[in-house]
């Protein structure tokens, strides 16, 4: 079921130079909403920006009941949208559509002995947060390790969430300020590389830019592993009916009779997909 | 308050329909929008072979507007009657099914299986700005809403072989709109459906490509509405069809104007993905102002802008 709904905002915190923590009361959809889904927001109520903003959820907020009752989203300024969002205060209000979207699985029979890896670019993080949450019930075999790629020092956060919800934290940043200098994906080849027969079964989760998708992809291929992908697109309705926001699937050869391709819907077949499902172009 | 209308021969119970391709078959609006409220769900365009759509990216946003080429993605015409139809013709409200092809033939083909399938409705979109005709002197340069003449032989083709409701769909991308619908309504239409999106272009300078693949696309949404405004007035007044008016719509206010330039009924198209609530708050609205200004019927004011 999708709401569409008023909901009050909690907070809009800064939590880097240009990120942003914001928290929205929305009780009917946060009881709903499972890892890697999205809420659609409208920034206000003009023309300009026309469109909603996508968001996937961060984390969500329990009463002391134990009821889920609000959801974070984390948010980068990157543009009109996100400037406007970031000029909020508690007790305005956004019209909010969701939950949106397929989210990850994690169930016990998909993650039997597996070692959770997960891989985050820049705003990747964002959803994984809410997953390894969600994770912490299932009692893997071994902690999850989580690698976190950024620009710089600076727009690295959430990293105590992750180490009290139980990860590895490895970091890796573009201009070395912390952690191994480089793209995540090499620190995640290298990992791979060095601890692979002292690592069973590892199962990889990923979000962030389409090149580091790419890369991992690629590294899944190489060292025959499973895993999901999370994709971040601009989008139109965000309810699957526009197809504005698609991306190109691999075919399967079989049941395909012509060369046509196949372009799924991010917003309404993903945004999470098996990493093995996407067509990345060259 | 009577909110009736007739599309020529369709008659709706309000003059909100949805406009095609931004409310995929109204399936993706159930849990928010009660179907049978609406003068009439009008699909996204189907065309007789499935058409795996134009590469991404395919959809930008501009100043009070947004920029779009899809390139008529859709799994075809046996899926949508084996798959779509069943649950569309469930649904209590009028279905128009949105139907393109390149050629005559195609488009006949498609439109006399809808017919057999019961179908009531069909609006032929000849002016979708990411597909141009295939035959004669100007195949691949123009769309049919182009060019009067491919037009007018194209609805008197199709009209030949069947009796359901015609409303051909307009483009706003020519020098004189009259021209094309007086050009369709002598072939037989039953009725106009104006405007489809303006061919427009946005162009990313930092990377410095334009931000869709397929270069150009089709504008919509607020910042077309007064030209669209300006077309609908024209074109009612130059036809005796009637007109299903379309082009910005956000609001009851925005619907108002264009039945007073003199539309029988309004598409609401990207308010849809603004406010997926966008057709029932225009009825709603449409309600309250019939109520305020003590209009009885709705049909009382099309075309009532004092001149």
């Amino acid at each position: 079921m999708i709401y569409q709904v008023k909901a009050d905002i909690v907070k809009n915190v800064r939590v880097s130079s240009k990120i942003y923590r914001m928290e929205l009361a929305m009780p009917k959809i946060s009881s709903l909403v499972k890892p890697g889904q999205f809420i659609h927001l409208r920034i206000n109520n003009s023309f300009d920006p026309l469109l909603r903003r996508p968001f996937s959820v961060n984390k969500v907020i329990k009463n002391k009941k134990g009821k889920v009752i609000n959801i974070c989203v984390l948010y980068e300024i990157v543009g009109k949208g996100t400037s406007l969002l970031a000029e909020k205060c508690s007790g305005d209000i956004l019209d909010v559509l969701g939950p949106l979207g397929n989210g990850f699985a994690f169930n016990d029979a998909l993650l039997k002995n597996k070692q959770i890896i997960l891989v985050a670019g820049g705003m990747g993080i964002a959803p994984l947060l809410f997953l390894v949450e969600r994770l912490k019930d299932k009692r893997t075999k071994n902690k999850p390790v989580i690698f976190i790629g950024s620009r710089t020092k600076r727009d690295l956060v959430c990293l105590d969430e992750f180490k009290k919800a139980g990860c590895i934290v490895k970091i890796s940043t573009d201009d070395g300020s912390l952690g191994f200098k480089g793209y995540v994906s090499e620190l995640v080849e290298n990992f791979l590389t060095n601890c692979q027969p002292l690592i069973p079964n590892p199962y990889i989760y990923a979000c962030g830019p389409s090149p580091m998708l790419k890369k991992v992809q690629s590294i899944a291929s190489e060292y025959n592993l499973k895993g999901q992908v999370s994709l971040d697109e601009m989008m139109g309705c965000g309810i699957g009916a526009c197809l504005g926001c698609v991306v190109k699937a691999k075919t399967s050869g079989a049941g395909e009779d012509d060369n046509q391709p196949v372009y799924k819907r991010i917003c309404k077949d993903g945004p999470v997909f098996d990493i093995q499902d996407i067509q990345w172009e060259d | 308050m009577d909110l009736r209308v007739n599309l020529g021969r369709l008659k709706l119970k309000n003059p909100v329909t949805t406009a095609s391709g931004t409310f995929g078959y109204g399936k993706e609006f159930e849990d928010i929008v009660a179907l049978d409220k609406l003068g009439a769900v009008i699909t996204k365009t189907i065309t007789r072979l499935r058409r795996p759509g134009n590469p991404p990216p395919r959809l930008t946003e501009t100043a009070a507007g947004i920029l779009n080429a899809i390139g008529l993605q859709n799994e075809g015409l046996d899926d949508f009657i084996k798959n779509k139809l069943p649950q569309l013709k469930a649904v209590k409200t009028k279905l128009i099914v949105s139907v393109s092809a390149t050629d005559e033939d195609d488009f006949v083909y498609c439109v006399q299986r809808l017919e057999e399938a019961g179908v009531e409705a069909v609006e032929l979109n000849l002016s979708c700005p990411n597909i141009k005709y295939s035959t004669g002197v100007n195949a691949g340069k123009k769309m049919f809403a182009q060019d009067a003449q491919a037009a007018s032989a194209l609805v008197a083709g199709i009209r030949k072989h069947v009796k359901l409701v015609l409303i051909t769909k307009l483009s706003p991308n020519v020098t004189d709109i009259t021209q094309i619908a007086r050009a369709v309504e002598d072939a037989g239409t039953d009725a106009v459906s104006l405007i489809n999106t303006f061919s427009a272009m946005a162009i990313d300078i930092k990377t410095m490509r334009p931000k869709l693949a397929n270069i150009t696309g089709g504008l919509s949404g607020p910042a077309i509405k007064p030209v669209a405004v300006r077309m609908v007035y024209e074109v009612a007044r130059a036809v005796k069809v009637p007109v299903l008016g379309m082009g910005g719509i956000m609001n009851a206010e925005d619907a108002l104007e264009f039945i007073l330039a003199g539309a029988t009924a309004v598409s609401v198209g990207t308010a849809n993905f603004v406010n997926p609530r966008a057709c029932p708050d225009i009825i709603n609205g449409l309600v309250s102002y019939c109520k305020n200004k003590k209009i009885s019927s709705i049909k009382d004011i099309i075309g009532g802008v004092k001149v």
